[in-house]
């Protein structure tokens, strides 16, 4: 009740008023980022799909027991065709292996990586028909993900795909945007306190009738109302760019990154809470950068090693789980619940604080 | 005759910053429709009694009640009812003085603006300039506006003309006579004697966080006597001036200085026996009063 009458407040309009410039910049900045991140994906798409060979299509290749097996469509005018090998896909080093007048051939098994070029040949000349490896193609993304350090952007997600605009994004747009929200957020939420210590407005503030839990909690709410503003016109811009570019994401890109608003709040409140007691910007500024990285750090490094997962749930990001609305099309309210019941209580010792703390002059 | 009303009850006010004392054992009474003034040095605990009045800082003993409400519990209340001017202070760099000084009075639960521009008239202050554009004048003018705007009952200014140049000092120091006849009490701190002695009813003067006197600056200037010099024609007794109230006796050939406290138609009636070149009656000024607490310790003068 208390927090819904702050909304609209004077101190919570004046917040709102004297951070205009600063909320407009950070949010078309936020908003430019994650709808210009979606407009990259069909480039990366395509970057990601598997290479095909040239005139693969033509010639086609069976591993068996007794060799490796190559067969290849039949040229009416060719009177015999030339099968080429190389270790190397670019075939510069290459040297003929068959010379032959059907379209097969059989070639004995060996290790390394091998790659074959059928040449037929007319009585005008030799002409390339196709190629073919003997090397399983690999989908460059299940090469990333066998990098650990790329499987700590999948959030735990082993079955996250580039085929799918949520797969893409998941990786690129919100596995950083604690980072990208949090961060400036942070600092905002600091500077909404320290600004007036340091501007030497609080004897004028608390000079009216204006009770420091009231303060609190309208600086809170306004903030709160700035990040949600900013979410909600991200994933507003987010789902429109996605539907130029991809059918998949709708509704669920916008949901996923409207359900990190409670893990926001904690930030708002555990950055006030550091302005509160420190006292300092800089100081209040560092610890809150450090708040922010430790829980990404360490959710993050959680899944590149299996020892640290224990300690996701201590995390505020382990809460915010975006790939189950991205990818199972699930929210689980009691994540949000929990995390919007820790930034109250961050913010209620807050004020527990700032009511007796002497106001510095 | 009718009793004054008790608006700042202060007693034993007591406040350290960890080991240090800010101030210690604070009596202090100030009266409906007086402007008192608090005067002492920087670091003196000027600010520090102000601030704990309004609850900005919390007393750590004492007891202060303002308008007969307790400073800590009721301190809403008391804000309601009390402007303040900080001695040092600033508002919002980026934002026009209008919209800055409407969102105070707006705290106050005031829409109506029309003492605001009255006051911002009177004192020449531009309300459409952004805070962070004025000069040091100007943002006191602003402070001073919006200690003044909500029409409080009680006024609490620290050092409020710092700042201004003398005929704005002239000025605001008219301005508060006005307040004080339209029954605001104003409870001023200063280091200026000068500006205490022009405006204010009674002073209190605090030193090292400890009050050392209160009173009314005429009785006050009474208690500190008047300075006697006579030049006679002849050497005369120094016997004749050993009488009651007269202090601090001193000769130089023909040349008599004395401090009279008291008894001052008796001592004038034993100078003009005899033949006097010339003489000289001064009245103290409150600087004198000033240091000589200060140069005394704080005894009575």
């Amino acid at each position: 009740m208390y927090l819904l009458e702050a909304l609209g407040g004077k101190t919570f309009l004046m917040e709102l008023r004297k951070g205009l410039k600063g909320f407009t910049v950070f949010t078309l900045v936020v908003v430019l980022i994650a709808g210009g991140m979606t407009q990259l994906y069909p480039v990366v798409q395509e970057a990601m799909e598997p290479d095909e060979m040239e005139g693969a299509e033509f010639v086609i290749l069976e591993v068996g027991d007794e060799g490796i097996y190559l067969r290849w469509v039949t040229v009416p005018e060719a009177v015999e065709y030339v099968v080429m090998e190389d270790s190397h896909p670019y075939m510069v080093t290459s040297y003929e292996i068959e010379r032959t007048p059907e379209n097969h051939t059989m070639v004995v098994h060996a290790e390394g990586e091998r790659y074959f070029a059928v040449i037929y040949v007319t009585d005008e000349g030799e002409f390339p028909l196709g190629m073919v490896s003997a090397q399983e193609t690999k989908d460059p993304l299940e090469v990333l993900m066998e990098t650990p350090f790329y499987r700590m952007f999948t959030a735990g997600r082993p079955d996250l795909t580039f085929d799918e605009m949520e797969g893409f994004l998941s990786v690129e747009l919100y596995s950083w945007w604690i980072l990208l929200v949090g961060v400036y957020l942070s600092y905002l939420s600091v500077k909404s306190i320290t600004d007036d210590y340091q501007e030497k407005r609080m004897d004028i503030i608390f000079s009216t009738p204006l009770s420091r839990e009231r303060y609190m909690v309208e600086k809170f709410s306004a903030l709160g109302v700035v990040v949600l503003v900013m979410i909600v016109l991200s994933g507003v811009f987010v789902m429109l760019a996605a539907g130029t570019v991809s059918d998949g994401g709708g509704t669920n890109l916008l949901v996923a990154l409207v359900i990190s608003w409670p893990m926001f709040l904690v930030i708002i409140a555990v950055s006030m809470f550091l302005a509160v007691v420190t006292g300092s910007s800089r100081k209040a500024v560092g610890l809150s950068f450090a708040f922010i990285m430790l829980n990404y750090g360490v959710f993050m490094a959680g899944h590149m090693v299996d020892s640290l997962s224990v300690v996701h749930p201590f995390t505020i990001c382990h809460y915010w789980d975006y790939n189950s609305v991205l990818l199972d099309g699930v929210v689980y309210p009691w994540h949000l619940v929990l995390l919007t019941a820790i930034a109250l209580v961050v913010l209620v010792l807050s004020t527990l604080f700032f009511r007796k703390k002497d106001i510095p002059s | 005759m009718k009793k004054k009303k008790l608006v700042m009850d202060i007693r034993g006010l007591t406040k350290y910053y960890g080991k240090v004392v800010g101030i210690e054992g604070l009596d202090l009474k100030v009266y409906e429709g007086e402007i008192m003034g608090f005067l002492g040095p920087n670091g003196a605990g000027k600010t520090t009694t102000i601030r704990a009045c309004l609850d900005l800082i919390h007393k750590s003993d004492g007891v202060v009640n303002i308008f007969g409400l307790d400073s800590h519990r009721d301190s809403l209340e008391i804000r309601r009812r009390t402007g303040y001017l900080p001695g040092d202070f600033g508002m919002y760099p980026d934002l026009k003085v209008r919209t800055i000084l409407k969102y105070l009075l707006s705290q106050n639960g005031i829409s109506d603006t029309t003492r605001m521009e009255e006051l911002a008239r009177s004192f020449e202050l531009d309300l459409d300039r952004k805070y962070g554009e004025l000069s040091k004048g100007n943002r006191q003018k602003a402070g001073i506006v919006q200690a003044f705007m909500a029409d409080q009952d009680l006024i609490m200014l620290d050092e409020p003309t710092s700042g201004l140049d003398p005929l704005m000092q002239k000025k605001f120091y008219g301005f508060l006579r006005e307040e004080r006849e339209n029954g605001k009490t104003i409870f001023m701190s200063s280091h200026i004697l000068a500006e205490v002695e022009e405006v204010c009813d009674r002073v209190a003067i605090i030193r090292n966080g400890h009050l050392q006197v209160v009173e009314n600056i005429h009785s006050l200037k009474e208690k500190m006597g008047k300075k006697l010099v006579v030049e006679f024609e002849n050497s005369v007794d120094t016997g004749l001036f050993e009488m009651e109230g007269v202090n601090d006796f001193s000769i130089d050939g023909r040349m008599v200085t004395m401090i009279v406290t008291s008894n001052l138609d008796e001592v004038i009636k034993t100078v003009s026996r005899q033949n006097i070149i010339n003489m000289s009656l001064e009245t103290f000024s409150l600087e004198h009063l000033f240091l000589t607490y200060y140069s005394r310790g704080g005894r009575d003068p």
